[in-house]
């Protein structure tokens, strides 16, 4: 794909762009006392439209973002690999929903490649070769290993790797560009925040070797290793790393880690505000509104709950606009 | 033989025109997505988009111009077709390579920064004249091909 094929993509999202909440909104919703304002606020910013609950606007606004996407894209196969966690954590979900004979759509995340349907149905008749690729293998493979060890999270961990694993793989397809990078910063830090709760929880040597797939930046037999001593070794080693920012703010809280990374990508894709051709326009418009939805369902929550809004501001994600 | 000369230069002509042409309609059509995408969520920019969608679109007409110097030079216009010696031809071939080749080259990168300017706008509306200008720059290499390739063509002598 010419990086030119992207014109109609980017001029398109740079137009949305200019309608994304920036921080004076941001900062005008942080100082409203009621989640009627709040609403009355988006509605104005055209954030809302029509009558519907804040959850459905939150839940409109990631189908909208999505349909603009697959519109607008040359190639749609392109999008793939912004919905790969969406797409393991939704195999997750029909795998336990299915040993646990709860309703996986509850469950289900989006946006997805996958269709949610078709995957209930190839996981409720065991038929893991309908899914695409590597994911019915894993699927399988997860399935299996929750009906032998009647253990979720050792089930889950194989799906977790497997999207780390798809993650490294992009990445090393894409050195040069910036959904490269990005996908290479994601790998390293899901394994480090796998590694550190290993530790916290002193997970055996076998359940971390499983758990801890390749990392780009780091090397995984040193996390392994450290892993295995304990939290602070683990946490010394990490210090000395290019993460060592985000394994600070592990120890202030998860929440703050969550919020570290969510910045580090819209760091990394900050100059692709000045390309106007290419992928990384796309990647950045779809993290930025990604961050965006987040920061608007972190401010209604704690407005109907009557949260303290400097947590609240400490909680929320870098402003792309 | 006989015919080499007029040959050379129909063939200088169909460069001039093709060249430049293809160049132009690449430039043209590379704003023209990026204008689709900007008039997709903002229909009220099509006349800022229009500007900029016609600025690569000169090169075209440079070596349209320059073609039909050579027709009228050689007499093909006018049916009546001047005797041409080998060397006459491919003076005038030579002389419509300037705006054949910057032509082509300079309605690609013209439709280039066009297309980023068109971005420039989506966000920044009153931007316009910077983007324009920033286009428009790029026409100068093709102004002066185009000068080249005129003054050249005016002065082969051709019977």
């Amino acid at each position: 794909m010419k990086q030119t094929d992207y014109a109609y993509c980017v001029a398109r999202l740079r137009a949305r762009e200019s309608t994304m909440l920036r921080q004076a909104d941001y900062d005008r919703l942080l100082s409203l006392k009621t989640l009627q304002d709040c609403v009355s606020f988006l509605r104005e910013k055209k954030w809302i439209e029509g009558e519907c609950s804040p959850g459905e606007c939150i839940a409109y606004q990631s189908r909208a973002l999505w349909q603009v996407l697959q519109e607008s894209v040359p190639d749609r196969k392109e999008l793939d690999i912004l919905c790969l966690i969406n797409d393991y954590f939704n195999i997750k979900a029909a795998v336990k929903c299915h040993l646990t004979g709860c309703d996986a759509s509850a469950y289900y995340v989006y946006p997805t490649t996958l269709d949610t349907q078709a995957l209930t149905k190839s996981v409720n008749s065991h038929e893991f070769f309908r899914l695409p690729g590597a994911m019915g293998e894993r699927a399988a493979e997860s399935y299996q290993r929750a009906c032998v060890t009647e253990n979720g999270q050792s089930a889950d961990i194989i799906l977790d790797a497997a999207a780390v694993k798809a993650l490294h793989d992009y990445a090393g397809q894409r050195k040069k560009g910036l959904d490269g990078e990005v996908c290479a910063f994601l790998c390293d830090t899901a394994n480090i925040k796998i590694a550190l709760r290993c530790a916290k929880t002193n997970k055996k040597s076998d359940f971390i070797e499983t758990a801890i797939s390749d990392c780009v930046r780091l090397r995984r037999e040193e996390l392994i290793s450290h892993c295995l001593e304990g939290q602070e070794a683990l946490m010394e080693y990490l210090l000395t790393t290019p993460y060592s920012q985000g394994a600070e703010q592990y120890q202030i809280s998860g929440a703050a880690y969550d919020k570290w990374c969510d910045d580090g990508v819209i760091d990394i894709l900050s100059s692709a505000k000045y390309s106007s051709f290419g992928f990384a326009p796309v990647c950045a418009y779809y993290y930025a509104k990604m961050n965006e939805i987040r920061n608007v369902r972190i401010i209604l929550t704690a407005v109907e709950s009557g949260a303290d809004m400097t947590a609240v501001r400490e909680r929320m994600r870098s402003v792309y606009v | 033989m006989d015919n080499l000369g007029i040959f050379l230069a129909i063939m200088g002509a169909a460069f001039a025109a093709g060249f430049a042409g293809v160049g132009s309609a690449r430039g043209v059509g590379l704003v023209g997505e990026a204008g689709a995408g900007l008039l997709t969520e903002k229909p009220e920019m099509f006349g800022r988009v229009l500007i900029l969608q016609i600025l690569p679109g000169t090169q075209g007409l440079y070596g349209f111009l320059i073609a039909l110097m050579v027709f009228i030079k050689t007499g093909l216009l006018s049916g009546s077709v001047a005797p041409m010696t080998w060397s006459q031809g491919l003076a005038l071939f030579a002389a419509s390579m300037p705006i054949a080749l910057v032509g082509y080259f300079s309605a690609l990168y013209q439709g280039r920064v066009s297309a980023s300017s068109v971005s420039l706008i989506a966000k920044q509306p009153e931007q316009l004249t910077k983007g324009m200008t920033m286009a428009a720059l790029v026409e100068t290499y093709a102004v002066l091909a185009l000068l080249v390739s005129f003054i050249a063509v005016n002065n082969v002598t051709v019977g």
